[in-house]
């Protein structure tokens, strides 16, 4: 369009008045054109193809499970739906991208965000300016509850009680093995650790589930902290034996297997979430396309079903109840402060 | 146990749809393993969804083979260009491009191919034979192996310093000293991250190998004599069939190197950007008078070769038979099979073993199609090497950055590979070792989480732990004789002393 309008002027100073009449009318033509396009592309949003931004690298848990979903996320959208990793610092590369989106100009892009992961902007260490109202949460994806693990056959450990004497009688001699300090399953290990008196385990830190499982297959490790939706396998194999699910109810596929506050009466609920985030800002309408796709897209049965065979729990969530589970995570962290206590 | 079965299932992994499955993964493997920035493991993710409407044996096989034929594709740019396509072809930059240097790259390639197929039908077959008893042994190592194995890969920088051990212990503290970067899993403290949030994450792998190999070598291209080549030759000789004598010479660094890959397979984590050094640092160790090792010396080339690939089958066991990954390419393998309804473990082998032992022979067919296709391939690339440096170079510094961002989708990753390119150019020109970097860049963190997860395991006593375990005495064997042999006194190099003072490099 600019290009069209600097014809016009230029006929009107150099060529005469049937050049300009000329720039005059492509510079029309181009207006109509794009007034024409504009109208299209309100009909039609998205206009073309949408990222979904994965902030972990290629394979891993949350890499699998967006290229599982963004063929039914396109389907919805009816645009091509492209995965892009940006992988670094935690997820954080991702994330301050995001917090920074720009409402217009990002308006084809949507964002995952782990919980608790994010949470880390909790701690006073990382210096972290944002909050978690830095980012415009749309939809939960998918909530993996935490559990305790043993090896099976090991026959000190029948119960978490068990474990839990186990533990207190022999202080530092319990080893488990659990992912990352501030990951879900350190979060559960240091509640129970600073809720249940007398409770002090040892930790051996992973940044795979690979690492854990073989540690405590292996028996280098006393219990392992996982996922349901990761380990219910490894029970199924005879390989592992659950002690307890850190949730509010028992977990419909462990169904035995008692929560963490059933049997000491501390309430320890931790879980590996993930969630979607849109720019801040973003125009309300839009914002409409995208929730009601993803909500569509994550009902599709042949979805769930290959969700189900990944073990990955879809639980869908938007608006109060998304923010409420958000603030029930955020209050967790505060109330546990994994940062004081590994030092 | 094994019988007439198994070898049922070879005529599954045959059938049309199973066999074009088999040529596209190995075809996409090579190519993506041939281009720095871009690994197998992203390969194999992204072939994931095109598998979805697979049947499970067929999708499965296209993975496998995919991931075969990346490891074995990294070598080319690694021979041809030093630019190494993956971690696990570094090492072969050193005696591979010397050689392509010296006019014998088809030589190179063709003794490549070699040890590669053979190193992955060899490791093709344990998979498939042996894959039960072995996974119990992989379940042996704990943090004391863990990190005795990470001190032992580091014995192979003194090997591979050629000449300076001291510029190359040097290299190898500046590798461990960056491995620090990055949040402390221990503590959740970020360690010598300046508030800059790529640094939390640690000092990436891959940023590093572009910059210090291919990136270097880009610059190292652009100087000199624009119109010359690579190779100095004018014309390829193009033979790709390996002669007797040419194996018959490199016999014992091939099952060295065979032997290495096949081993550390099985470690879970340890893989092939290890195997690949502790391979060479043992051929460097058993040199001979007369040996060119730095300059090109074939066997070395045979040994790293042999290894990556020897690694490939082996490091499937502990995902097939107990669901652990053993590195990020098993992970993916692992999710997709997951996706179709299998799980992975004892009992997957009972309920589909027409499933798992089709995949297997699967995985062993496409080693040898690898092979042929790699004809073809190695051969357009080889080309390369005529072309003037003036367009090398350029289009190597061009590959390097676009390559890293493709990998990453981080600028700051680029920036690093560029400052690791500008390192590697000068450490080279001042006869330090980059090979000694990146080694303790792979190396430290598995060294530092050994030696912590070890002292928690061990309630604080790691040495009368580690005298209880054999496995952790067996390599704590291995170390002594390694650093014996690195340093023994070796009356032949007395007499070279003139060469070992010139950079490798510069010495045409």
């Amino acid at each position: 369009m600019s290009k069209a309008k600097s014809m016009g002027g230029k006929g009107r100073g150099g060529f005469g008045r049937r050049k300009f009449l000329a720039g005059a009318g492509a510079v029309a033509g181009a207006a109509t054109f794009t007034t024409a396009a504009r109208v299209a592309k309100a009909a039609k949003f998205p206009s073309g193809p949408v990222q979904l931004v994965v902030p972990f690298g290629t394979g891993g848990g949350s890499d699998r499970a967006m290229r599982l979903f963004a063929p039914y996320l396109a389907k919805e959208l009816g645009q091509p739906v492209n995965v892009i990793n940006i992988a670094g610092g935690g997820g954080w590369k991702a994330w301050s991208q995001m917090a920074q989106w720009d409402p217009e100009k990002d308006d084809h892009i949507i964002g995952t965000i782990n919980l608790p992961h994010v949470l880390s902007l909790l701690d006073p260490r990382m210096k972290r300016t944002e909050t978690l109202e830095s980012f415009n949460f749309i939809a939960w994806h998918s909530l993996d509850p935490c559990i305790w693990a043993v090896r099976e056959g090991d026959e000190r450990f029948q119960s978490l009680r068990a474990f839990i004497d186990h533990a207190k009688a022999n202080p530092n001699r319990i080893v488990m093995s659990t992912t990352a300090v501030g990951s879900d399953d350190h979060m559960g290990i240091a509640f129970a650790e600073k809720f249940v008196d007398g409770f002090k385990v040892q930790k051996v830190y992973a940044n795979n589930d690979g690492k854990k499982i073989q540690e405590v297959i292996g028996g280098h490790t006393d219990a392992v902290g996982g996922n349901v939706g990761y380990y219910v396998p490894y029970m199924l194999d005879r390989k592992l034996r659950a002690i307890c699910v850190l949730s509010a109810d028992r977990s419909p596929n462990l169904p035995t297997v008692p929560t963490f506050e059933e049997v000491t009466g501390k309430k320890n609920i931790s879980f590996a979430g993930r969630t979607f985030a849109l720019a801040n800002g973003i125009a309300a309408e839009k914002q409409a396309v995208y929730l009601n796709a993803i909500k569509t897209a994550m009902a599709n049965p042949e979805y769930a079903l290959k969700e189900a065979a990944n073990r990955n729990p879809l639980v869908f969530r938007e608006g109060d109840e998304l923010w409420k589970a958000l603030r029930e995570s955020e209050k967790l962290v505060n109330a546990v402060k994994f940062w004081e206590l590994e030092q | 146990m094994f019988g007439e079965d198994v070898l049922g299932y070879l005529f599954n992994a045959v059938s049309p749809d199973n066999f074009l499955a088999m040529l596209l993964g190995v075809v996409i493997g090579l190519v993506i393993g041939a281009i720095p920035g871009l690994s197998p493991p992203m390969a194999i993710a992204l072939l994931i969804p095109v598998s979805f409407n697979m049947a499970p044996d067929t999708a499965l096989i296209l993975l496998v083979s995919c991931f075969a034929a990346g490891i074995y594709g990294g070598s080319f740019s690694a021979i041809l260009l030093r630019a190494p396509g993956t971690s696990a072809s570094a090492a072969s930059t050193i005696e591979g491009y010397e050689m392509t240097k010296r006019g014998k790259a088809i030589q190179a390639i063709r003794i490549s191919t070699f040890a590669s197929v053979v190193g992955g039908l060899i490791s093709g077959f344990v998979l498939l034979l042996l894959a039960p008893p072995l996974a119990v042994v992989s379940l042996l190592f704990g943090p004391s192996e863990y990190f005795l194995v990470a001190i032992l890969g580091l014995t192979a920088i003194a090997s591979v310093a050629f000449g300076s051990v001291l510029k190359g212990l040097l290299s190898g503290l500046l590798g461990l000293f960056l491995s620090t970067f990055g949040i402390d899993a221990y503590s959740g403290f970020p360690r010598y991250t300046f508030d800059m949030i790529t640094l939390e994450s640690g000092i990436g792998i891959m940023p590093a190998i572009i910059g210090l190999f291919a990136f270097a070598q880009g610059m190292e291209l652009s100087e000199g004599e624009a119109k010359t080549n690579i190779s100095g030759e004018k014309s390829l000789s193009w033979n790709i069939w390996p002669r007797p004598s040419e194996i018959f010479y490199v016999r014992w660094s091939l099952i060295r190197g065979w032997a290495t890959g096949l081993v550390m397979g099985i470690i879970p984590a340890a893989g092939g950007s290890i195997a690949q050094w502790i391979a060479y640092a043992w051929e460097i160790r058993r040199a001979k008078p007369g040996d060119r090792f730095g300059k090109g010396e074939i066997k070395g080339l045979a040994a790293t070769e042999g290894s990556n690939n020897g690694v490939t089958g082996t490091s499937l066991i502990p995902m097939f038979v107990l669901g652990i990954p053993g590195g990020i390419s098993a992970a993916v393998i692992l999710g997709a099979l997951m996706i179709h309804g299998l799980q992975p473990g004892t009992q997957l082998f009972k309920n589909n073993p027409e499933v798992v032992y089709t995949i297997m022979w699967g995985f062993i067919i496409a080693n040898v199609m690898m092979g042929f296709v790699a004809v073809f391939l190695a051969r357009a690339m080889a080309y390369l090497t005529l072309f003037p440096r003036g367009i090398i170079g350029p289009l190597i510094i061009i590959f390097s950055i676009i390559g890293t961002y493709a990998g990453t989708n981080n600028v700051d990753d680029v920036w690093m590979m560029i400052a690791f390119g500008v390192l590697g150019y000068f450490m080279v020109k001042h006869n330090y070792s980059p090979a000694g970097v990146l080694l303790g860049l792979i190396l430290g963190p598995i060294a530092e989480n050994g030696l912590r997860d070890m002292l928690v395991v061990s309630y604080g006593s790691p040495v009368s732990f580690i005298l209880t375990r054999p496995i952790s005495i067996a390599i704590l064997v291995l170390i002594v004789l390694a650093l014996y042999f690195s340093f023994r006194p070796k009356p032949w190099e007395q007499t070279e002393t003139e060469d070992v003072k010139e950079p490798p490099r510069l010495d045409d």
